[in-house]
């Protein structure tokens, strides 16, 4: 998952970033002012944006009702030192799903986040099973029965992507996206070593395919039992 | 005293004047009248038993129905009583006829005296007797005949031959009826008079609670000003002119109150937003890395991290004190302090510029100070060696941090007539946009937010330091400079 944090504080930001990376399938971007932050959100898409309210150039409230008019349903998590009434009400009306006033748990902001991401998915239930795996987004495993599978954080990020989306194609730019923060250069190929790897500890022979590959469109995973059916071609 | 009691005092006393005149009028008058138809009564009962006196032969006087006289005078309990006297000249008399009880004349009835009434006593018994001197006179007719004018017989000229008799009458009667008549009215006016007092307190009570009642709404409506509800304002309208005035000064007060108060309130919540930002950032490091897998490296930038954090955060902190102190502290009052005289104060301004020189130098800043130092020991100044550090390290910090690389910074120290002078820091860096300048020494007023955040300043420096020289008698402002760009701070303070 990709987040965006758009907080001014330097510091703050930089462990921000730190502390929700400690997250398997996060990754995140910082901007430290309005107008980058505004410009980072519109253009690329992103799971999560955490966003502080006082920002120099360009207000927080500012930046999530362009972000709302056009269209955007990015989740938004707002940080505000204001702990005023008015001002978290104006920023749930404005579009904002959750607030967190600072100073803040980081641990509460992260359970806060992964909320925001699973219900923006549509998956309120942290758990995806595909066949007889079971990947707890909540706490970041994979179990087969009572066996625990050890991923590295990357492919646990994919694998994790995809179970969010579970019979959805996901093309390979839009994982990209989502699984590397902007600092990254992105090569797709990159992407099919991580499948490969992921195939091999999840899909033993015999097993049922978890991660079904759509020649030219992407990706997908199926949930429940049998084996996966790529959907009617988009 | 309450308003109210005095006013119902006053008016009660208004009334108790006025009734007491009246009342003492009424009662002098109609003691008059009883008196004085008492006396008629008299005179006319004097009178009438004068014209019973005749004269009979020999110019004698014969007191006609003497004995019915006295029967009738008599009556039981207090008669009538009465004498007569025959005068012969004015002052002598020889008594011709008294009533029957009637021991001893009274002295001043006695011929010779004067008339009038008078009160006496007789038998034990109040009574008023007059005095009345009279003639009797005989009339002798003699008929002459003659002739009329008309020429018919008869009728004729009648002389009358007069002879006159002096004599005096005095009759007196007991007062008992005028006595009794008097205290009825003292009786009743005293009562009339006790209940219309009676009347007029309560009036005057009651009228003063009355009149006085805008008086009490006033204070109602004031009593019902509380810190939370200090909106409610005293309408002038509503009140009689007398209480306009005041309720307008009210409602003044009141306007600067919550002022003052929404200012507080803002410090608070500026003060508490400032404070949360650096906790927040503290507490999100530690729980980053206690997170995180660690190294040597995480850690030590880490810790640097914490450090930098808790240094702002103890700026701030101690900055807020001085602040609140300064708030506490009597506004206007110029509070004692160590002074400084003028050379000592210019030897104290270079060592803080010697002090902040290497600071300037390390962000490529120049910092000159060049000011002659004065005759010693000069003037005494209401500065001190504190402030001097405080306000001038503030003044070139900012400088330093908002003039730019390369900015050039000159300090100058100068002494007026008036026993006063000033320090003016100034440079050539970026300066104040006009939009600012009214608010610059506003409380957590940042020309540029995102860049001092970045420094550490959460814009209490400039309000500081006004807060510092104010509290001395003096001042911090801005100058604009006549080039384009820069700025100059200007510390006055005055003579200790």
């Amino acid at each position: 998952m990709r987040l965006l944090i758009v907080e001014d504080e330097p510091q703050l930001a930089r462990h921000l970033k730190k502390g929700l990376e400690t997250v398997p399938s996060f990754v995140a971007d910082v901007c430290n002012d309005g107008i980058d932050g505004e410009h980072q959100a519109m253009t690329s898409d992103y799971d999560l944006i955490v966003l502080d309210l006082m920002l120099p150039g360009r207000d927080g409230l500012a930046i999530l009702r362009s972000l709302r008019a056009a269209g955007r349903a990015t989740p938004v998590l707002i940080l505000t030192a204001r702990s005023e009434r008015e001002d978290i009400v104006r920023g749930l009306d404005y579009g904002s799903d959750d607030y967190l006033t600072k100073p803040f748990d980081l641990g509460e902001l992260i359970a806060r986040c992964k909320a925001l991401i699973r219900r923006s998915k549509g998956r309120p239930d942290p758990v995806v099973r595909v066949g007889a795996l079971e990947i707890d987004t909540g706490r970041h495993t994979v179990r087969r029965g009572a066996e625990e599978i050890l991923l590295p954080a990357l492919e646990y990020r994919l694998l994790e992507y995809l179970a969010f989306k579970a019979g959805q194609i996901v093309s390979k730019s839009e994982l990209l996206e989502h699984l590397y923060d902007f600092n990254w250069e992105k090569f797709s190929n990159v992407l099919e070593v991580y499948v490969a790897s992921l195939r091999r500890k999840l899909e033993t022979l015999g097993r049922p395919a978890v991660i079904v590959t759509v020649r030219g469109q992407g990706y997908f995973i199926k949930e429940g039992e049998g084996v996966p059916q790529p959907p009617a071609a988009e | 005293m309450s308003l109210a009691t005095r006013l119902a005092l006053l008016v009660f006393a208004v009334f108790l004047l006025v009734l007491g005149g009246q009342g003492m009028l009424a009662w002098r008058f109609a003691r008059g009248e009883l008196e004085t138809s008492f006396d008629s009564a008299l005179q006319a009962n004097a009178e009438a038993l004068a014209s019973l006196v005749e004269v009979e032969e020999e110019g004698e006087l014969e007191l006609e129905f003497a004995d019915e006289v006295m029967t009738r005078f008599s009556r039981a309990e207090a008669p009538d009583v009465f004498a007569v006297y025959q005068l012969d000249g004015d002052d002598a008399g020889a008594l011709l006829e008294r009533s029957r009880d009637l021991a001893i004349v009274p002295a001043w009835a006695a011929p010779g005296n004067t008339v009038g009434a008078r009160d006496f006593l007789h038998n034990g018994r109040a009574y008023r007797g007059v005095a009345l001197d009279a003639v009797a006179d005989s009339q002798e007719e003699e008929h002459a005949v003659g002739e009329r004018a008309d020429g018919h017989e008869g009728g004729g000229r009648e002389e009358r031959i007069l002879q006159t008799v002096p004599f005096r009458v005095f009759f007196a009667t007991s007062r008992a009826s005028l006595d009794v008549a008097l205290e009825e009215l003292s009786e009743t006016l005293t009562w009339v008079s006790l209940i219309a007092i009676a009347i007029a307190a309560l009036g005057a009570f009651v009228v003063s609670r009355q009149g006085l009642r805008p008086l009490r709404r006033f204070a109602d409506k004031l009593a019902a000003v509380t810190p939370e509800r200090i909106d409610a304002d005293l309408n002038p309208a509503d009140f009689p002119l007398e209480l306009r005035e005041p309720a307008r000064s009210v409602d003044a007060l009141l306007a600067r109150l919550r002022a003052a108060f929404e200012r507080e309130r803002r410090f608070s919540a500026d003060a508490a937003h400032e404070l949360r930002t650096p906790v927040a950032t503290l507490k999100t490091t530690v729980q980053a890395a206690r997170r995180a897998p660690r190294d040597a490296a995480e850690d030590a930038e880490t810790l640097a991290d914490l450090e930098g954090s808790i240094e702002r955060l103890a700026t701030l902190c101690e900055q807020l004190l001085q602040l609140a102190r300064a708030d506490s502290a009597q506004v206007g009052k110029a509070t004692t302090g160590t002074t400084l005289d003028a050379s000592k104060l210019h030897a104290c301004l270079g060592d803080e510029i010697a002090a902040l020189r290497p600071l300037a130098e390390a962000r490529g800043a120049t910092l000159r100070f060049e000011s002659p130092p004065p005759a010693p020991p000069g003037p005494r100044l209401a500065v001190d060696a504190s402030a001097v550090e405080r306000i001038v390290g503030n003044l070139v910090r900012n400088a330093l941090d908002h003039g730019g690389p390369g900015v050039a910074i000159r300090v100058a120290l100068a002494f007026d007539a008036g026993g006063g002078g000033a320090i003016e820091v100034a440079d050539n860096g970026v300066g104040i946009p006009p939009e600012a300048r009214e608010r610059l020494f506003e409380r957590f007023f940042r020309v540029d937010p995102s860049r001092s955040r970045h420094l550490g300043g959460a814009g209490l420096g400039l309000a500081l330091c006004r807060e510092l020289a104010r509290r001395r008698g003096g001042d911090v402002d801005f100058r604009p400079t006549e080039q384009a760009n820069g700025s100059v701070f200007r510390w006055t303070f005055v003579a200790a």
